[in-house]
């Protein structure tokens, strides 16, 4: 494995209008590694993971992905690689099974339809969401079962990278302990995940930051 | 052709008389329209004397190249109304909408002028002007809806949007929902209308040329023909809208540019 950090932030500072956010953060993150990322409402957290998929403009410094720089070739590349999942990530119009179907329609998704329809039915099984929840319109679920549908379809593409933001936020606590196991314990995953709140998994080892503590 | 009974300027003067239904309602009930019932009224008369006073010279001249020209003049305004109704910054967005209603719009005037009404100078002033005005005029009633519309989801569900791009989207796969969502929106007053002519409406071209002298016969064909040459016009003019404008709402990673977008 080389020792290039898969994710590295230097000296990021991110400003929303005339206000500062985050100023000079610095964070690398390697392969494998796992990285909660803690802070209040308004801590820049969110921006950051969006930074780095070339979402968000940062105010300086720099997001480098495996080493380069993140242009927009290289924040493409990162889009391919990484999976991310929004808070209270929205799913679009109609009922799940159109959205996946949509989802499985990108000329990246097209060759491994049923490689990546098995595993999201795998996936839904883990969130404890039935079978029959493709037929659902996506304007019908709750917050907590939007959080869980758009996990397992982030979590289908065969990605290992996961920048998950807020995810667990309208999950029970059982719930959210078995989501954060799942995307905390694989070794092979690198997760970074953003919260406001602790969690102390029982088998995961991770890191923790914290920001916004000025 | 044999045209409608002129009317007397006096006469002209009296039909004004049918404004006085909304004044009188807005005192008594204080609707507060007066001020732009009495602008309107003066806007539209103003506008129309001197577009009248200008045809009558464009009629009587008959040059193609001064025909384009008026064509191209009306684009501008078209394409003005349709940047500043959607929001968009005109400076950025004015020549690719510019763009998208020259190309369709003259396109499908000139295609109907070519083949249907089988004209041999088609660019002949009733034509170009009249036909190609009341195409741009209809395709530009469902461009500002479809292009608003377009950029106004697309910022509201920014974060949908973004997802899109992770599930291994390109920016065009990402932005495909709302292009389909607002181009049935476009569309969907024009097909409607198509559903009900003749029935509910009697469409104002159709009224105008029974005026002038024409038989229904003639007027109905010259109606149909329009209406499908509306649709197409529309149908492009909205696609074109919005595939010309994203390319220059969004940066190369995928961003909107907020402040192009306006408010």
């Amino acid at each position: 494995m080389s020792s290039t950090p898969l994710l590295s932030f230097h000296d990021v500072s991110l400003r929303f209008g005339e206000r500062e956010i985050l100023n000079n953060f610095n964070l690398e993150v390697s392969e494998g590694e796992k990285r909660v990322l803690v802070g209040g409402s308004g801590s820049g957290k969110s921006s950051l993971l969006k930074a780095a998929l070339g979402f968000v403009k940062i105010a300086s410094g720099e997001i480098f992905y495996r080493g380069e720089p993140t242009t927009p070739d290289v924040a493409a590349r990162a889009r391919r690689e990484i999976a991310y999942v929004g808070q209270e990530q929205p799913l679009g119009a109609g009922a799940v099974r159109d959205f996946l179907e949509e989802t499985l329609d990108y000329r990246a998704n097209r060759g491994r339809r049923r490689e990546i329809r098995e595993r999201f039915g795998e996936r839904l099984d883990f969130f404890e969401l039935p079978a029959d929840v493709l037929d659902w319109e996506t304007a019908r679920l709750s917050g907590g079962e939007k959080q869980r549908v758009a996990l397992s379809l982030a979590a289908s593409l065969g990605k290992k990278v996961f920048l998950l933001d807020e995810v667990t936020s309208a999950l029970d606590a059982r719930l959210r302990d078995k989501t954060l196991d799942l995307f905390l314990g694989e070794p092979s995953w690198t997760t970074i995940v953003v919260t406001h709140e602790s969690y102390r998994p029982e088998g995961a080892t991770y890191k923790t930051t914290t920001l916004g503590a000025s | 052709m044999n045209g409608a009974i002129d009317i007397s300027y006096w006469a002209l003067a009296l039909s004004a008389a049918f404004a006085l239904a909304p004044i009188v309602l807005s005192a008594a009930f204080r609707l507060r329209l007066v001020k732009d019932v009495v602008v309107s009224s003066l806007r539209m008369s103003a506008q129309l004397a001197l577009v009248g006073f200008f045809l009558e010279y464009l009629f009587a001249w008959n040059n193609a190249w001064l025909n384009v020209a008026w064509f191209a003049t009306m684009v501008v305004f078209a394409s003005f109304a349709a940047v500043g109704r959607s929001s968009l910054n005109w400076r950025r967005f004015f020549f690719p909408m510019f763009a998208a209603f020259l190309i369709a719009g003259g396109s499908t005037t000139l295609l109907l002028n070519l083949f249907v009404v089988d004209l041999e100078n088609p660019f002949s002033a009733r034509y170009v002007i009249a036909v190609g005005g009341m195409l741009l005029s209809n395709s530009m009633r469902g461009t500002i809806v479809g292009v608003g519309d377009f950029y106004h989801d697309l910022r509201r569900d920014e974060g949908l949007y973004l997802f899109r791009l992770t599930l291994g989207a390109t920016f065009f796969e990402a932005a495909a929902p709302y292009f389909r969502r607002s181009v049935r929106a476009a569309l969907k007053p024009t097909i409607a209308a198509m559903a009900t002519m003749g029935v509910v409406s009697l469409p104002g071209m159709m009224t105008g040329q029974l005026l002038g002298g024409s038989s229904p016969a003639v007027a109905v064909k010259y109606q149909i023909a329009i209406v499908f040459a509306i649709l197409g016009a529309t149908t492009l003019t909205v696609a074109l809208g919005i595939g010309l404008t994203y390319r220059f709402a969004i940066d190369a990673y995928g961003r909107l540019k907020e402040e192009w977008l306006g408010d």
